[in-house]
């Protein structure tokens, strides 16, 4: 005999998988529609696309015959199925000025990204959420003031002032840490000693965006934190005999760590595309950078693909939270 | 639209037409259901209920929750739009096919006291403005005229000097002065009918004598017929002139005040009673007591036949299959087959 | 503040003592100050509670926290209002109900899982082996309180504080949970305090009754007592504006004006400005708690 659920039950109930499976077939119109926007910012700009690659010499028969090659003369819905059919299989055109597929010029520089902000939201995520715990312990007291007042600064300093201040100091300055790049190319290391020269060019770029994060993940957990700790069931805790850490550990993290979660990884699936700010000061290789200078060089071929690319990355990650919060709070899968 | 009445009703409207009449009111709630279900699901809030409420009467409407009680209230008022199915009538007139002239007449006629006086009150605003307002919208007084309407109200309800009040802000009162400003605020317009739906479950004890006194005495000096929406039947037993017993969505009894609590007829107002203590040691103590076991199913999916039938003490077979309809018993209305 | 201003109550083994009054008139504080549980700011300013247990007495004020923290769950325990918000949302009921037995008695996680279905049974969970995997907005409003009462009476406690516990249920549920919380006391022989502003309730299952008013004590006795000859004004004024499915009331009484505020309590006998039997001396003076024969207690000049 299954007992009587509660109201809860009467509400829409779905298992983990359907929560999935839902998740996923949302993200596909949306996937849709950022393709399309995109192709219509190519089609926006005044001109076709092909003005870009010729030059004011070209005769109107070349002229002509490029449009055909690229398809330009073709009507416009046409040429919308034609891009949406180059983009999904992976195709996002040329760069204009390089002599690469954009795909393969964003595949280069994806890693240096991944390795730049994995391990900066790691440090941000585990050093911020550790502080925003300790300043929820006992709130406005000196320990507390002092943490928020350094997450204010973090949070209003912009992450290239930061990085350029931290360039001066350990790198000019006092020469500890590489000025530039990821690796020092005269030196021509491998195995070992390569991943050894790359940490070391690692450090002030990931120290600089982390600080940033940090700031921001700092406040959001001692808030979150805050405000677990007002709500009833921590009074049951309590009754129970068990100790502040306990409460803390066992009954409050668990919940408080929910808007974090969140947080940190829309965050994360939006630096994917590329911490460009950071990554310009510290002349990183990596998408960002890719990004700075393609826009110099008005490279669109390339900004758009990373346009696609970076909505693409944002839309998985949101997918990811999404199922990682239905794994972690059981209200959201429903009931059985 | 033919009205299913259990034999009795159209004697009744034979002496004198009643205010409001339900008739068959059916109110079914979507439920969505995911990606993959293909039937949709229904929360049977209210399922084909009658009833009457005659001039000038309190007629209580009581159930635990899930029973329907809030949202026929809801419905009465046109709160929800139009029901699933049925209809309800007010002064003879089907409301929810009115002309907007009908309209603009029947609306300040129908007013609501609800729970909570606290959300019902704008905090940024006077007592004065919003007890205003009804008179600002809906007549063409002068300020003067609107003045003196608003200081009379606030005599009207016991809150002496008026003065006094009309300057303030809601927070600066307590919840049953809160209250009592609700109710004014609802007679305004000398409306001939107020919903009040739980109208003193947030208040102390003490203070509830109050805003009941207040309700009775407006029952008889204005003439306001009452549906009077609880939970408690403490509060109805002292209140209420007649009582509508709902459960999960149906109509279960409907009797006299008197006769319904010295005489329940259908199982589920036995246990009501039963499950109610009485302020008093020995009384308390010494009766017998039906405890119903398990809790309310889910409206949802309702038992078969009887909804009741999953936790009544008397239930035979025939209580599982067919579903007894609300039949007259003397005065009053009882849906059972053991009581018909 | 002081909301809670001089109380003096005792509650014996197997006694179901309620403690009435209405909102603001500090009880819920009173049981806080009991679990030593008072929210920052406040805190515990003077007087002392004292826990007999036959072999020894000890006064809970002057215990450390890491003392207290032993007897709070196993010694005392102490059931809230609102099951929904009372219960972690994110943890499974049988962890919950286990929590105190791992805490306090050492055992180790599976096994506290075992218990708790067996005290889950015990308070009636239907379908106690299945709900134990359940969370708590997967349970009914009823089952939920159960889970709240199994979590309390998991260790055997001797006290157990009832705060409010079936305001937040439908009366039938309601019931239920008092006859389940009359059974507890039978079997388990604890000592109860049920906390609540509802006289029905207090007249359907307590033993001894403390009246409260304004943060103090007005009146105390056996339940059959002071229902039957209520003494000081308050207690009179509440039993008389107190509603009643057995009876019908033509004019309801109500108790002119309202709480006093507890920042600036009124002088003398806080209840005075709305005593109907107020003298010049309770103005003034403060009526100190005074026998009136056969356990009963009142604070009033009347009876001085």
């Amino acid at each position: 005999m299954s007992p009587a659920i509660s109201e809860h039950e009467w509400l829409v109930t779905m298992t983990l998988a359907r929560l999935v499976v839902r998740r996923i077939l949302q993200s596909i119109p949306l996937l849709f529609g950022v393709i399309t926007v995109n192709f219509l910012l190519i089609h926006a700009a005044p001109g076709d696309p092909s003005s870009m690659l010729l030059s004011k010499t070209a005769t109107p028969e070349f002229a002509a015959s490029v449009r055909a090659k690229f398809g330009l003369d073709k009507p416009l819905y046409m040429q919308y199925l034609y891009y949406m059919y180059q983009v999904l299989q992976g195709d996002l055109g040329f760069s204009l000025l390089r002599s690469e597929s954009v795909s393969h010029l964003i595949l280069q520089r994806l890693p240096a990204t991944l390795l730049l902000i994995l391990t900066a939201m790691t440090i941000a995520t585990s050093v911020g959420t550790l502080l925003g715990v300790i300043a929820s312990r006992k709130p406005y007291s000196m320990r507390d003031n002092a943490t928020t007042a350094i997450a204010t600064l973090g949070v209003s300093t912009p992450p290239f002032w930061l990085g350029e201040l931290l360039l001066i100091v350990f790198a000019i300055y006092a020469g500890i840490f590489p000025i530039s790049g990821m690796v020092s190319i005269r030196a021509q290391l491998t195995g070992f000693q390569l991943a050894l020269d790359v940490a070391r060019h690692l450090v002030l770029p990931a120290a600089t965006l982390a600080l940033f994060y940090l700031a921001f993940i700092t406040r959001i957990t001692r808030a979150s934190m805050l405000e677990v700790l007002g709500e009833d069931y921590i009074t049951t805790a309590r009754s129970k005999g068990l100790t502040d850490r306990a409460v803390e550990q066992r009954h409050a993290l668990r919940n408080a760590l929910l808007p974090v979660v969140t947080y940190v990884g829309f965050t994360t699936g939006v630096l994917l595309g590329g911490a460009v700010l950071t990554e310009t000061v510290f002349s990183w290789p990596g998408m960002g950078r890719l990004l700075f200078e393609s826009l110099g060089l008005r490279d669109y071929p390339v900004l758009l693909g990373i346009n696609i690319f970076v909505s693409a990355m944002v839309i998985i990650a949101d997918l990811a939270v999404d199922i990682l919060y239905g794994i972690l709070d059981p209200r959201i899968r429903g009931g059985r | 639209m033919v009205a299913r009445y259990p034999v009795g009703y159209m004697r009744d409207l034979k002496m004198e037409e009643p205010l409001v009449r339900v008739a068959n009111l059916v109110e079914y709630f979507d439920i969505k259901k995911g990606f993959f279900q293909r039937k949709r699901v229904f929360v049977r809030a209210v399922d084909d209920i009658s009833f009457e409420i005659k001039k000038r009467e309190n007629l209580a409407l009581v159930g635990e929750s899930g029973c329907g009680k809030t949202t026929t209230a809801r419905l009465i008022l046109r709160l929800l739009g139009r029901p699933t199915s049925g209809t309800v009538y007010f002064g003879g007139k089907d409301i929810f096919n009115l002309s907007d002239e009908e309209m603009k007449q029947i609306r300040p006629q129908m007013q609501l006291v609800s729970q909570d006086p606290q959300a019902s009150l704008n905090p940024r605003k006077r007592i004065a403005q919003i007890l205003s307002k009804p008179f600002r919208l809906h007549t063409d007084m002068n300020r003067g005229e609107i003045e003196n309407a608003v200081l009379d109200l606030l005599q009207t309800v016991g809150l002496s000097p008026p003065e006094l009040f009309a300057d303030r802000y809601p927070h600066e009162f307590s919840g049953g002065q809160r209250q009592r400003i609700s109710i004014a605020r609802a007679i305004a317009l000398k409306p001939s009918f107020i919903v009040a739906d739980e109208p003193v479950s947030a208040l102390d004890v003490s203070v509830r004598a109050q805003v009941l006194n207040l309700l009775k005495g407006l029952q008889k000096r204005l003439g306001i017929t009452y549906l009077f929406i609880s939970h408690d039947l403490a509060v109805v037993r002292s209140v209420s002139n007649r009582v509508a017993v709902m459960y999960l969505g149906k109509l279960v009894e409907v009797a006299e005040v008197s006769k319904l609590f010295n005489a329940p007829l259908h199982p589920y107002t036995e246990a009501l009673l039963s499950a109610t203590p009485i302020p008093d040691p020995e009384r308390s103590r010494s009766r017998q007591r039906v405890i119903l076991g398990g809790d309310v199913p889910s409206p949802i999916n309702p038992p078969m036949g009887c909804r009741f039938h999953t936790r009544c003490t008397i239930a035979v077979e025939k209580c599982k299959s067919v579903e007894p309809r609300l039949t007259e018993l003397g005065d009053s209305y009882v849906a059972c087959h053991l009581r018909t | 503040m002081r909301a809670v201003d001089g109380v003096n109550l005792a509650v014996q083994k197997g006694e179901l003592a309620g403690l009435v009054g209405e909102s603001g008139c500090g009880k819920t504080m009173t049981a806080f100050s009991v679990m030593r549980l008072v929210p920052p700011p406040g805190r515990i300013v003077g007087g002392e509670v004292w826990l007999d247990l036959g072999e020894e007495r000890t006064d809970l004020t002057k215990l450390s926290e890491a003392e207290m923290r032993k007897i709070r769950g196993a010694v005392i325990s102490m059931v809230f209002q609102d099951p929904m918000t009372y219960l972690n949302p994110v943890m499974k009921i049988s962890d919950q109900v286990g929590e105190n037995l791992v805490l306090h008695q050492g055992i180790n996680r599976n096994e506290a899982r075992k218990r708790a279905i067996e005290i889950l049974e015990n308070v009636r969970m239907p379908s106690a082996a299945t709900v134990a995997r359940y969370y708590p907005h997967q349970l009914s409003g009823g089952m939920r309180q159960r889970a709240l009462i199994a979590m309390a009476i998991s260790c055997n406690p001797e006290l157990l504080i009832a705060d409010e516990p079936t305001t937040a249920l439908d009366v039938t549920v309601q019931a239920q949970v008092l006859q389940l919380i009359k059974t507890i006391k039978q079997d388990l022989g604890m000592a109860l305090m049920l906390i609540t502003h509802d006289l029905g309730i207090v007249a359907d299952i307590c033993d001894r009754v403390f009246v409260m008013y304004a943060g103090r004590i007005v009146e105390e006795g056996s339940v059959y007592d002071i229902y039957r000859e209520p003494k000081h004004p308050y207690t009179v004024a509440l039993l008389k504006s107190t509603l009643s499915i057995d009876e019908f009331k033509e004019t309801l009484v109500t108790v002119e004006g309202s709480v006093p505020d507890l920042t600036s309590p009124p002088e003398g006998c806080r209840f005075h400005p709305r005593c109907p039997f107020m003298m010049d001396k309770c103005r003034t003076m403060e009526p100190p708690s005074i026998e009136a024969g056969d356990g009963r207690k009142v604070s009033c000049w009347l009876y001085a």
